[in-house]
């Protein structure tokens, strides 16, 4: 870790300077110059402590296909166990497409579009389920949160509010081309993540229709073993067929710099919504190693 | 296709419905798909902040002047880094503790002034202003002889994820700027510099350092220099695109470079995948 002043340059000359000289105007700082790009720099911007914007704030993601699609049954009772929770939590909800954004990818692969497409068009079916869920929770205070107006997060919060966010990341069109096939790699899972990530949450809790992460699909194969905790690098190291969120979120968990775990709890059982956000392991939680 | 209902709930039959996103199985869904080319007759010019915004008028105006000049003959989409200012920006939240997310929102800013002085500048020969959300509006522009002018940055903001090592936004202009040709399908992708092209050291501050006029990515990768003239994710992106495979670098300066680049010319660097 550096203790490099970043801004220092700029201090000692008492504010910005320009640096003239190579047909360049620069402004005097750290980076005055640099390609940003070389390894040596980028590494000297670690720091110990980065600054959480809402530390004390806590992030759910709702499933689409595994909640959302199921209706009344499962969504009421857990809009319930939601509003009961905000009395002791702060957070902000967010809620993936679930089967009209598959049913959306596959017309759009059949026409030919672009990964970018794909990912411009995703948005609005994950839309049309946080819209609803603003309804459903409007009575106990739901406000729509645009965007990257986290700046009105914490006016909202601070107000007993509750936030639902947009779940899918901004890529849209710039989409970056997966690694295999043609859906993209920067889903719901991943954007709640990394919502999760800016707020600088205390936790980030992933809401689906089964206990947590099996070894393989638990509904299609009732010998899966249940998984109640794991490292991220442990669990891509596994490559198991497939996982209950993102690929690209558990990757980048590897990376966190403020929520070190998730956890991925059973949302057809509400009550363990709240210990979940007590801190309790009530599902699976998958961590940062090291 | 219809409509599923089980006892649990609302489904739609496709192919997708039984597997999840994260399997490998879906994962390689519409490989064999080919891909429409959205707007296959644009050029993509991305003009640095730093190597060409920040040099003024000496190197800006010559510039302008050779862009509306193709005017007519090409559709151009022209987009623009952010230069010393961003750094400038990057520095203080650095000092601050500011995580990746916030630099990745605050690096938005620069590009977008620089844009604007761009679209200042080619206004009386059509050019316009755009962000991203003004992307379908394209067909359009070009109809009317415009020169759309748009921020590099991509929207990412506060979604971009925190690296490996530090705190530098892996998403940058080139990054964004590069993403806007492949997912268009451009016709070609130049990244308008102030130098030759790619060297084997950054050639300001090494004179040792040797041209490159044309390389393949996996050679570059190879070759694990320690610093680059483009972002290196675009160097992963080239190997996955489906649509614009190679990117030329050129010395912006150098009056003609950018015509004959996109005649298809090689006047600078081509790095392509393989």
């Amino acid at each position: 870790m550096s203790n490099r002043s970043w801004a220092g340059r700029q201090a000692e000359t008492g504010g910005a300077e320009f640096a003239v000289g190579d047909g360049r105007t620069h402004l005097n700082t750290g980076l005055m110059g640099a390609s940003l790009v070389r390894e040596d720099l980028v590494e000297q911007t670690d720091v110990e402590h980065e600054v959480a914007m809402l530390p004390g704030c806590a992030v759910l993601a709702v499933g689409g296909r595994s909640i959302m699609d199921r209706g009344s049954k499962a969504v009421l009772p857990l809009v319930d166990a939601i509003v009961a929770a905000r009395k002791d939590h702060d957070f902000v909800v967010g809620v993936s497409g679930g089967a009209r954004l598959r049913h959306l990818y596959h017309i759009a692969i059949d026409l030919g579009i672009p990964t970018g497409g794909l990912a411009q068009a995703a948005g609005a079916s994950e839309e049309q389920n946080v819209a609803m869920l603003q309804h459903l929770m409007a009575r106990h205070g739901a406000v729509m949160l645009k965007r990257d107006h986290f700046d009105d997060a914490a006016m909202y919060l601070q107000n007993g509010l509750i936030p639902l966010v947009i779940s899918v990341p901004p890529y849209h069109y710039w989409e970056p081309p997966p690694r295999v096939g043609r859906v993209p790699e920067n889903g719901s899972d991943l954007g709640m993540f990394l919502t999760a990530e800016a707020l600088g949450a205390r936790a980030c809790i992933f809401v689906k229709d089964t206990d947590g992460l099996y070894s393989d699909d638990p509904i299609t194969n009732p010998d899966a073993e249940f998984i109640s905790r794991i490292g991220a690098q442990e669990l891509m190291d596994r490559d198991l067929p497939t996982l209950p969120v993102d690929r690209m979120l558990v990757e980048t968990l590897r990376n966190a710099r403020f929520v070190r775990k998730i956890q991925l709890i059973n949302g057809l059982k509400p009550d363990l919504l709240g210990r979940a956000l007590a801190g309790e392991p009530v599902g699976t939680i998958i961590y940062r190693e090291d | 296709m219809s409509l599923i209902r089980d006892d649990a709930r609302i489904d739609i039959d496709t192919p997708f419905r039984e597997i999840s996103f994260s399997s490998a199985s879906a994962a390689k869904l519409g490989e064999g798909h080919d891909v429409i080319r959205i707007l296959p007759d644009v050029h993509v010019i991305k003009v640095g902040g730093q190597s060409f915004m920040d040099r003024g008028r000496e190197a800006v105006m010559p510039f302008i002047d050779e862009v509306s000049a193709l005017q007519g003959s090409h559709d151009i989409l022209v987009g623009v880094g952010g230069g010393t200012r961003a750094r400038h920006a990057y520095a203080i939240a650095l000092d601050l503790g500011m995580p990746t997310s916030v630099l990745s929102k605050i690096g938005q800013n620069v590009p977008v002034q620089n844009a604007r002085l761009l679209q200042l500048l080619l206004a009386k020969h059509g050019g316009i202003l755009i962000d991203h959300d003004m992307f379908g509006h394209l067909p359009l522009y070009y109809k009317m002889g415009c020169i759309p002018v748009m921020p590099g940055m991509p929207p990412f903001s506060f979604w971009e994820k925190p690296g490996a090592k530090g705190r530098i936004p892996t998403h940058r202009t080139d990054a964004g700027v590069y993403l806007t040709a492949e997912v268009m399908g451009a016709a070609s992708c130049t990244f308008v510099k102030d130098e030759k092209g790619l060297y084997t050291a950054n050639p300001k501050a090494d004179p040792s350092a040797t041209f490159i006029p044309r390389i393949s990515v996996a050679e570059l990768k190879a070759m694990n220099l320690p610093d680059l003239i483009v972002e290196p994710v675009v160097l992963d992106y080239l190997e996955r695109a489906r649509s614009v495979r190679e990117i030329q670098i050129i010395d912006g300066r150098v009056p003609g470079n950018l015509t004959k680049a996109l005649h298809g010319e090689h006047v600078g660097t081509i790095i392509y995948a393989d």
